[in-house]
């Protein structure tokens, strides 16, 4: 079985082969449960999370695609959305204060108005790979809110009280900086 | 050649790249990148670094630790779904139900619901005896003639044309039954209709066609046993859709 192709793998995933699902966890586990903890920074929340990923392989009737791209990509993909809405659905939960976030702004110390010390804090430890150290902190921190915890733009620009064009300019900029460093990187 | 001077989008590509624009936005973007190469490479290449991001992390997954209990733990819930073995399976049938109804419910709706369940079965229990008894009384009533007519033709139809039809009832049904011969054969979409007469009203009885003998036959499931009518009248019609007589009478009693 480990010399199958992550795409055979899901084939047989798809025809409802359980080792080929064990070798598929096997193989991702590792990319799938630290994707889930960087965003929730919870062991339990990424534990769930491996879980629903899993689940979803196993279940899902659209499968993988190998001439859309790469298995790790596409599962990537899967993690993502799946750590988001755990992500939104946790927020929605812990939403105890019957204020909503238009309003935030208007409460000079809300934690909500000040992301950059409660990201910096997750951040603080955590070891720069080299092509962030291209990156300005404003720069990390979006990527993080807009990426990892998954925030919208227009809520980060509420967030920041700074206005979307300026979130989406960052962004940008942001992109083709990572892309013009990782790309050689890789390649070399 | 377009250049990027030219491109006002640069940053709602981002925005397009990361799905988070408008519906309209998206439409608007797609007609652009279809004649402008450059923004079309430039979405590519915000691809590329939007899907690097998990890659290149601080998090690497080498520096991270899976459980090693969470296979199993996540294998156990896709493969094993169904409950694990309950004490309850050494539990009578009764007990079970009393356990379970009395996880979910507080005592007093315990009782309703009991005796809801229990209206429930009688009443499900009455409707299968009653079908029971039904069927039984179909398949033993005898069929019944109650009335005969006799057709014959109209002044200028073939003058061979003849038929008979017989109204019989079973139980509470009453059916029409018309036996015709000597009519001429029907043409393309062409068939025969036949209507009840009741105070100068035609109402439509159904429509056959005939066979190359020219004889027909037809049976009417009479939808209101207690109407009545006073003639029975059959014309050809052009074809079988007809609500309202178009053709000529051919037969009638």
């Amino acid at each position: 079985m480990q010399n199958w192709s992550d795409a055979d793998l899901m084939q047989l995933v798809r025809q409802k082969h359980r080792p080929a699902l064990e070798e598929l966890y096997d193989r991702y586990v590792k990319l799938v449960y630290s994707f889930a903890l960087k965003s929730t920074q919870d062991e339990q929340h990424a534990r769930a999370i491996v879980q629903a990923v899993f689940t979803r392989l196993w279940t899902s009737e659209s499968g993988y695609n190998a001439e859309k791209g790469l298995f790790v990509n596409w599962l990537i993909t899967i993690t993502r959305n799946i750590t988001i809405d755990h992500v939104r659905k946790e927020k929605r939960n812990q939403r105890y204060v019957p204020v909503s976030p238009e309003k935030w702004e208007h409460i000079p110390d809300h934690p909500a108005n000040n992301p950059a010390d409660v990201i910096s804090r997750k951040l603080m430890n955590e070891q720069m790979e080299k092509a962030y150290r291209y990156l300005s902190q404003s720069q990390i921190e979006l990527i993080q809110s807009l990426y990892w915890e998954g925030y919208s733009l227009s809520e980060i620009a509420r967030m920041r009280n700074e206005p979307l064009g300026t979130i989406k300019s960052r962004l940008h900029q942001t992109l083709k900086i990572l892309r013009n460093h990782l790309i050689p990187e890789m390649e070399g | 050649m377009e250049t990027r001077d030219r491109c006002s989008l640069s940053d709602e590509l981002v925005a397009y790249v990361i799905g988070e624009c408008s519906e309209k936005e998206r439409l608007l973007i797609d007609g652009h990148l279809a004649s402008c190469p450059f923004c079309r490479q430039e979405v590519n290449e915000l691809r590329e670094a939007w899907a690097l991001i998990p890659f290149q992390l601080p998090y690497q997954p080498e520096n991270v630790e899976v459980p090693i209990d969470l296979k199993t733990e996540v294998m156990s819930a896709i493969f094993e779904p169904i409950e694990k073995p309950d004490p309850a399976h050494s539990l009578s049938w009764h007990q079970r139900i009393g356990k379970r109804l009395a996880a979910w419910l507080p005592a007093p709706q315990r009782f309703v619901m009991a005796g809801l369940a229990i209206a429930l079965a009688g009443v499900i229990w009455n409707n299968l005896q009653l079908r029971q008894q039904l069927a039984a009384h179909h398949s033993f009533q005898p069929a019944e003639v109650v009335q005969s007519y006799t057709l014959q033709a109209a002044p200028n139809a073939p003058s061979l044309a003849k038929g008979t039809a017989w109204m019989f009832e079973k139980g509470s049904k009453k059916t029409l039954v018309l036996h015709l011969q000597g009519l001429t054969s029907t043409q393309g979409a062409q068939a025969y209709q036949v209507w009840l007469i009741h105070d100068g009203k035609r109402q439509n009885a159904g429509v056959f066609r005939v066979d190359q003998k020219g004889t027909g036959v037809l049976t009417y499931d009479m939808q209101d046993p207690s109407l009545s009518f006073e003639a029975i009248g059959i014309t050809l019609e052009p074809d079988a859709n007809g609500t309202q007589p178009r053709g000529k009478k051919v037969l009638g009693t």
